[in-house]
């Protein structure tokens, strides 16, 4: 898949791990995993890059005598989904052209 | 690697961000890993399983480079990617070595060459003491004619070839140790311009 892309999926697959609930570094890795290739490096960099521009936070919770960062996604957060939502519907018609198109040439 | 070789080497490659960027990273890590023992691997697999200390400091340190801005998700030019891939110079640093070495350099070739002639002395120091001690020994049976001063020269001889090896060891030593110094100093060099990545 493009780079580009990918990135770009990856920060919404995120933001919808801790859409229900509140969750940490390595349940969102192992939630993602199904649907994405994703590792700690990857992630590490994105949920910084998320929390940069406010739509994720997180606090530290107290699990078997260490901390345990949760990240909470915000109201940015959630518009960033809603606009993929949005976003996903354009790449649709676009996707239905590109194969019209290839068929035509088939055709011919 | 154990999981505290690892954060150690971790830490050590983002030595060029912030304190707090830094333990950020490390504190992240560090309970991955917990995490993924507590699903029942070893630590050693913990550790083995999130891949290259190198691969994970690149791709953090790239990510600081470029400031999160509100179109920061999905939506960044190519270019950026690019340039986040890139190994970073430090320009300011490169034009100060540049100043430096035009100064001074010239000097510290002097000096270091200077450093190789003395020893180059000092050899020949310990290489003749130990010839002049043989061939004193050789030709003092046929010198003296008398016990005592002849045992004084064959004693004398023997001193020297004592003295001289431990001496041609102790010039090894300073060899190595100059040519040491060079190699540091062109990783110094190094790691200077390519702003922490040696």
């Amino acid at each position: 898949m493009d780079v580009q892309l990918k990135r770009g999926l990856l920060d919404i697959c995120v933001l919808a791990s801790i859409k229900n609930s509140d969750s940490y570094g390595y349940k969102i890795i192992k939630d993602i995993k199904p649907y994405m290739t994703i590792s700690e490096s990857t992630l590490y960099p994105i949920l910084r890059r998320l929390e940069g521009s406010d739509m994720v936070t997180e606090y530290s919770v107290e699990h078997n005598g260490r901390l345990r960062k949760y990240y909470r996604i915000t109201s940015g957060g959630l518009d960033r989904i809603a606009e993929f939502n949005n976003e996903w519907k354009e790449i649709v018609a676009i996707y239905e052209y590109v194969t019209r198109e290839e068929d035509k040439n088939e055709k011919v | 690697m154990k999981k505290y070789d690892f954060l150690e080497q971790l830490r050590s490659r983002l030595s060029s961000l912030s304190e707090e960027e830094r333990e950020r990273s490390v504190s992240f890590y560090s309970e991955m890993i917990d995490d993924i023992i507590e699903e029942g691997k070893t630590e050693e697999e913990a550790v083995g399983s999130l891949g290259s200390v190198d691969d994970i400091a690149a791709k953090i340190l790239s990510e600081n480079g470029e400031q999160p801005s509100e179109e920061a998700v999905g939506t960044e030019m190519p270019q950026e990617v690019t340039a986040a891939a890139k190994p970073k110079y430090n320009t300011a640093a490169i034009i100060l070595l540049i100043i430096f070495g035009v100064f001074f350099g010239g000097g510290i070739i002097g000096i270091y060459l200077g450093l190789w002639g003395a020893l180059i002395g000092l050899y020949a120091a310990a290489g003749s003491m130990g010839v002049i001690g043989l061939a004193g020994m050789i030709a003092a049976p046929f010198i003296h004619h008398t016990m005592a001063p002849m045992l004084m020269q064959i004693g004398t001889g023997l001193m020297g070839i004592g003295l001289c090896l431990p001496f041609i060891m102790l010039c090894n030593l300073c060899a190595k140790g100059l040519v040491e110094l060079v190699r540091l100093c062109i990783k110094l060099v190094k790691h200077i311009v390519t702003g922490g990545r040696i």
